[in-house]
């Protein structure tokens, strides 16, 4: 550092440079024996060196040119020698670096936003949530917090959702025709973050109806609409649709409790419900709760006390009816994901073993990277042994010659590094592109790339090169190197087997990669292929909810049936349309609800537990959705009234509740269901999903009914142009919050998480082929050049063309084939860790693992028979006179 | 005429008028930290003889190496003779601004 420093000053003041070291130095030396210690004077040092270059450069004692020189020491030439000299070497060596480093930091940097990145407020890890959804288990009100028999430090505060799916209610406040994320609070939401609120915060008196708009702004907005002037704070500011007075501004960085909020503007609860456009909406505003664990709470311990209050028959029946999610959890905000548009996820479970697995891909694609970077020294110092041997030869020490080549290699490195940074740099900007509908929105997370991050890369990159080039160094110094090349090609053959070994290891790493990404793209063909069973292709499935019919209006149930009548008019009005039907879509939620895990199916006094789910709709669903009916007939109108109810089963459940295949006209119950039967079996339809591809389904019971509820109708849209059908419909059916997704939008969401699994796979699979398929050429291309002596010897002998490429792919391939052989292996106990995740697709699939094993030996050989090609032009009189 | 001279020049000269023989950049810093009470950098105090020298108000020589310097030697400066009058003609300006300014007496 010290000898860094001195030579910075000398180069920047030529003239007075050593003048000054000299009376830094005797300084230097009496400060060692003073009270601060060697700490201290070294301090004092490096800020007197600096002082005394910002001098020399502010009065203009530099010439900046012959400083450079000067600093330089000769590096501009060897480092120009380098690059023009072995080009080849230092390209592809640094692309192998930002390859494999890159990737990686683009990978942690995700892992990092998700889960490791502080939050924005005290002691985040003891502010806890409990969900809007498991407030269901609990009959009413969220009593156990209300009534006092569960208390938080400090109370709890409430955080309204103001937009996303379940109100599809959305409360933006524009503030200089700009819509910024709002967000509805009780007057205890700061306090129990323990955030101060520059201003003041809101009170209780804020919260109620008939009280003065307010608001508290972000920093953010503070900073950007406003400029930071403190007469802000106070003011009444025009804004739509109400004019609020902005009370107070947050702390800066803050946007949300939860990551993934960028929250602009908080204003009171109760001034959501007054802005909502109908009771319907005020009625459903989904509530979050947040509490500060006091001390010596726990989560868990929290979490058993709320289960504790809820009847026990109630626990068993939601049990029963795979509903355990609807039991109140309590969890820490350090474990959830939410965004205005997404409920809360949960991402310490699930997502972090999915991430678990990208990291550990990720580090093997580094693995992969560092056996290519040791194989790529090892070529260019194999090439450099002869000028290396005479170097030695002449005298140079050992010491030198190692301290050379990790001066070039470090440029190596450098160059590699920026490239790293560049990737993921560019990585970071294309990761948003993944977020999956209901999932995790990833392009809201702080991607922004962490120092601690990038300084984990460099460390990366620096031990890859450290790893790789140890060995290769090592061998490229030895003492003895001159008389070893004087003595024949034993060190080159060595060198060989060492690269063929690491070839092998690359390959191992690639194929173990290519299976899990193989594997994860499997499932998402399986899911956007046959396996729905339905016409995903040419389906729209239509949400709209509505205000509950009036008591005074007449029959509810006559209502409704009006009311989704006037809907399907709507809808066969919309252009593009060909057919309409009422019913849910058969994956997603509202089928998942539909489908528990196992359901009693009676038949003639015997009873089955199947998994089978029960799907009502207008009798033309089933055609409308694509699915043939395959025996008997499809259901017709008259069949609402029917006694017994007819339906049509799916061929399935028929083969499991009926083996000698006598169906139709057989009747069925399910006791547990409403309507509980008995059914008529009149028809017997194909096989479809059902509930989530995601979980096998045994089978289905459709009957004729209505897709609608008081509150909700649901409709299958038959169309050619399901995109510009579903905008349509948005915007055709105005006044009411629709919902419109296409089939293949349903499917992307149910198999979300195998869809993120497949892109990165993919990424990492590509990353490992291409360093693979290099690896390959890099070795056949050495193994011409090293052994051209022998070639041209064996060419002077007679032999033909085709015994060189011969002698040439065995050395490439063999090692690409027990690689492959390894990888399979590996791969296959890999696969294991990810198993849940796979969906139709077994951790053993023959078509992934053929197809690897075929793209691993057919890249290596094509790599390396374009490498042999090059021996043809080998002649033995040059070959011999190069020896 | 004599040469204009900037507050921290003619602290740097009078530092060098005071010690004479013994001036090198140590020196010189301490006697401005002792009776001036300036925290000077060696980088400024070198910056301004360099200005002094190019104004032909100082001189330079080289002493011995020496082991406590890192085996560097001294760089010894010394006011020249045009040194001393900008030198006498800068203090006696600042008397005669001085003279009868009452809150500097005061």
């Amino acid at each position: 550092m010290r000898h860094a420093l001195d030579r910075l000053l000398r180069a920047i003041r030529p003239d007075d440079g050593e003048d000054i070291l000299g009376d830094i130095e005797q300084e230097y030396r009496a400060r060692l024996h003073s009270s601060r210690g060697r700490f201290g004077a070294d301090a004092w040092y490096v800020l007197e060196i600096l002082a005394a270059v910002a001098y020399g450069a502010r009065d203009g004692l530099t010439d900046w040119a012959a400083a450079f020189r000067r600093m330089d020491g000769g590096h501009a030439r060897s480092i120009s020698r380098l690059f023009r000299t072995h080009a080849s070497y230092v390209v592809m060596s640094a692309v192998v670096l930002a390859s494999s480093i890159g990737v990686n930091l683009l990978v942690f940097t995700v892992v990092n936003a998700l889960w490791f990145r502080p939050l924005p407020y005290p002691d985040a890890h003891r502010v806890v949530t409990i969900p809007q959804e498991t407030f269901v288990a609990l009959d009413g009100p969220v009593l156990p917090v209300f009534d006092g028999s569960v208390t938080f430090e400090g109370g709890t505060a409430g955080q309204v959702i103001t937009h996303g799916d379940f109100a599809g209610l959305r409360v933006p406040i524009d503030v200089g025709g700009r819509s910024l994320e709002t967000l509805g609070v009780t007057s205890s939401y700061f306090d129990v973050l323990r955030l101060a609120v520059l201003g003041r915060g809101l009170t209780a008196d804020d919260d109620v109806d008939g009280a003065e708009p307010v608001a508290i702004i972000s920093d953010r907005l503070w900073s950007r609409a406003f400029g930071r002037r403190t007469e802000v704070i106070g003011s009444i500011v025009p804004a739509a649709p109400v004019p609020i007075r902005i009370v107070g501004v947050a702390p800066a960085g803050f946007a949300g409790a939860r990551r993934g909020e960028h929250t602009d503007i908080w204003i009171p609860a109760t001034l959501v419900r007054a802005l909502a456009p109908s009771d319907w909406h005020r009625q459903r505003l989904p509530m979050m709760l947040l509490a500060r664990l006091g001390p010596g709470q726990t989560a868990s311990a929290i979490e058993r006390q709320y289960r504790e209050l809820i009847p026990r028959a109630r626990v068993d029946t939601l049990r029963a009816n795979n509903l355990s999610w609807a039991l109140p959890t309590v969890t820490p905000l350090t474990d959830v994901f939410g965004s205005p548009d997404t409920r809360t996820l949960i991402v310490g479970a699930n997502e972090e073993s999915l991430f678990l697995v990208v990291a550990a891909l990720a580090t093997l694609v580094l693995l992969g990277g560092c056996a290519t970077i040791a194989a790529l020294v090892l070529i260019h110092y194999e090439r450099r042994r002869g000028e290396l041997a005479l170097k030695i030869s002449l005298g140079a020490g050992r010491r030198r010659l190692i301290l050379e080549q990790v001066r070039d290699l470090s440029w190596v490195g450098a160059v590699g590094c920026a490239g790293g940074i560049l990737v993921a740099a560019l990585g970071v900007r294309m990761v948003p592109a993944l977020s999956l509908p209901g999932g995790i929105d990833i392009g809201r997370l702080d991607l922004s790339i962490d120092w601690r991050i990038a300084a984990v890369a460099m460390a990366a990159t620096g031990l890859t090169l450290l790893l790789a080039a140890a060995l290769p160094v090592a061998r490229s110094t030895r003492l003895g190197l001159a008389r070893e090349l004087y003595a024949g090609p034993t060190a080159t053959l060595g060198s060989l087997r060492t690269r063929q070994r690491l070839l092998g290891l690359q390959v191992c790493a690639t194929v173990v990669v290519l299976i899990a990404a193989g594997l994860f793209v499997r499932t998402v063909l399986y899911g956007f292929g046959g396996a729905t069973g339905f016409d995903v292709d040419r389906t729209v499935f239509v949400s709209v909810q509505e205000g509950a019919p009036r008591p005074s209006g007449g029959d509810p149930r006559t209502l409704i049936r009006e009311r989704s009548s006037r809907l399907v008019s709507i809808l066969r009005e919309v252009p593009g349309v060909n057919d309409v039907a009422e019913g849910i879509a058969p994956i997603g939620p509202a089928a998942l609800a539909m489908s528990p895990e196992s359901r009693t199916v009676q038949v003639h006094d015997r009873e089955h537990d199947v998994l089978v789910g029960v799907l009502h709709g207008s009798p033309t669903l089933l055609a409308t959705l694509g699915v043939p009916i395959l025996a008997g007939r499809a259901l017709a109108a008259e069949d609402f009234a029917g006694m017994p109810q007819p339906v049509v089963i799916t061929e399935s459940l028929a083969s499991r509740l009926w083996p000698d295949g006598d169906v139709l006209g057989q009747m069925l119950s399910m006791p547990q269901s409403r309507p509980g039967g008995p059914f008529l079996i009149v028809g017997i339809a194909r096989d479809f999903a059902f509930g989530s591809l995601t979980r096998p389904v045994r089978g289905a019971v459709v009957m004729a009914g209505t897709g609608s509820s008081t509150t909700a109708s649901s409709f299958v849209v038959h169309t050619e142009h399901p995109d510009a059908v579903s905008a349509l419909i948005r915007r055709t059916v105005e006044g009411q919050v629709v919902q419109a997704r296409t089939g293949r939008e349903i499917v992307a969401q149910d198999i979300g998480r195998q869809r993120l699994g497949a892109w990165f796979f993919s990424g990492f699979g590509l990353a490992a082929l291409f360093l693979g398929i290099s690896s390959a050429f890099g070795l056949v291309a050495y193994l011409a050049e090293s052994q051209r002596h022998d070639f041209g010897v064996r060419v002077a002998l007679g032999a033909n063309l085709w015994d060189l490429v011969r002698h040439a792919l065995s050395a490439g391939v063999i090692p690409v084939a027990a690689g492959v052989a390894a990888g399979l292996a590996l791969g296959g106990a890999a696969s294991q860790a990810f198993r849940a995740l796979l969906v139709g697709v077994g951790t053993v699939d023959v078509v992934t693992y053929l197809a690897v094993a075929i793209t691993m030996l057919g890249c290596a050989t094509t790599a390396a028979l374009a490498a042999a090609w090059r021996l043809r032009r080998t002649s033995p009189a040059d070959a011999l006179r190069t020896r | 005429m004599p040469a204009y001279l900037g507050e921290f020049e003619q602290l740097i000269l009078l530092a060098l008028a005071r010690l004479g023989d013994e001036a090198y950049g140590v020196t010189i810093r301490e006697t401005l930290r002792d009776r001036a009470g300036r925290r000077a950098s060696f980088g400024a105090i070198y910056s301004t003889i360099r200005r002094l020298e190019a104004k032909g108000l100082v001189r330079s020589f080289k002493g011995e190496p020496e082991a406590v310097r890192g085996g560097r030697a001294k760089k010894y400066v010394a006011l020249t003779a045009r040194g001393r009058a900008a030198l006498r003609s800068s203090h006696a300006a600042i008397v005669r601004m001085a003279d009868g300014v009452a809150d500097l007496n005061g």
